[in-house]
């Protein structure tokens, strides 16, 4: 297995089953919109979102291996229904209201370095020692928690700026950075949305470059 | 992507954007729309769970033991209204308890528990939970 969302392990790379179709997804998705972003894929678009349905249903997986899957699937559906750029509307409101959720579930709580330093000590034994020793460092830091906090909120609220094409790659690099921070500190690996990320990403670069 | 695109919202990307964001907050986790509320309830948790496997009250590893009598696997869950983001980890320990099953009691005392873990003020508070209880054999 390979580890990927909240079944990452850092220790033993496992990635739950259903990650594979996320994973899966994302590739086909770049594939299709890099041989023609057009309705010639609308068939493909509904049957991949249907697949990926069919299997979150069929296979008990945790919340984050089945949001994991969520992006890349909608995306695809978004890229077959209208392009590229009804696909980057999507990751735009895929991070945005990953922000939204966090200022409702917790409010400005969420900014707090105890509430984020529990999550990562958690996350912090059953792990390489050196990993382990990391993680310990960094949850007892409040100025480090707090600063993680607040670049997670920032990056996901400021996510709407996707919707500019002139803006895109550079926050691609930030939503990058903050999920290789995710990986770093809590083990969370969400190939198939960075996958997805570098792949519009890239896709721009070639268009603006034309 | 049209040239005029480059510095303005394109309708399409505002309508999906629009589109998903609604339907995210409104529907909730109905496919394909989610509200991603990953780690959002963080401040309502007021504790980590940990799970750790005893032998002999220090901490061991189920696989280098042979056989379990009377350890339940089934009661590994993390305690009630503590969910834990290791659940992976109990799950393995569960399988190689489920493999190896003992007629007769071990010389080992062996425990699972969770370490009831928090940052307060830059520091570690930990508490433990003994969730099961039984014998292994070496």
């Amino acid at each position: 297995m390979l580890v990927v969302v909240d079944s990452a392990d850092d220790a033993v790379a496992t990635v739950g089953p259903g990650a594979w179709s996320g994973v899966a997804l994302a590739l086909a998705s770049i594939v299709a919109w890099c041989w023609h972003p057009a309705r010639r894929w609308s068939l493909l678009g509904f049957v991949l979102p249907v697949a990926a349905w069919s299997w979150t249903e069929r296979v008990l997986v945790e919340s984050g291996v089945h949001h994991g899957k969520i992006l890349p699937a909608a995306v695809a559906l978004a890229l077959s229904l209208s392009g590229v750029e009804a696909a980057c509307g999507v990751v735009a409101a895929t991070y945005v209201l990953a922000g939204v959720a966090k200022l409702t579930g917790a409010g400005v709580d969420f900014l707090h370095p105890d509430y984020l330093g529990t999550l990562l000590l958690e996350r912090s034994f059953h792990q390489p020692e050196w990993l382990s020793t990391f993680r310990l460092a960094v949850a007892q830091s409040p100025l480090a928690c707090s600063t993680m906090a607040t670049f997670t909120l920032l990056a996901e609220l400021g996510a709407l700026l996707f919707l500019l094409p002139r803006y895109r790659l550079r926050v691609c690099l930030v939503l990058v950075a903050m999920h290789a921070g995710i990986y770093l500190t809590m083990g969370y690996i969400y190939v198939s949305w960075v996958a997805v990320l570098l792949g519009l990403a890239t896709h721009l670069g070639s268009e603006v470059k034309r | 992507m049209p040239p005029g695109y480059r510095g303005s919202v394109s309708r399409p990307a505002l309508l999906a954007f629009v589109v998903y964001l609604l339907g995210g907050l409104v529907l909730g986790e109905v496919f394909p729309f989610s509200r991603f509320s990953m780690y959002a309830d963080i401040a309502r948790r007021d504790y980590g769970a940990v799970p750790v496997f005893l032998v002999g009250g220090d901490q061991g590893d189920p696989s280098r033991l042979s056989g379990f009598h009377h350890l339940d696997p089934d009661q590994f869950h993390s305690p009630p209204g503590l969910g834990s983001a290791m659940d992976y980890v109990v799950d393995d320990w569960a399988a190689i308890v489920r493999a190896r099953p003992a007629a007769e009691p071990g010389p080992l005392a062996v425990e699972v528990a969770y370490d009831l873990v928090r940052v307060r003020d830059g520091g570690i508070q930990r508490q433990r939970v003994v969730v099961a209880r039984g014998t292994a054999w070496p």
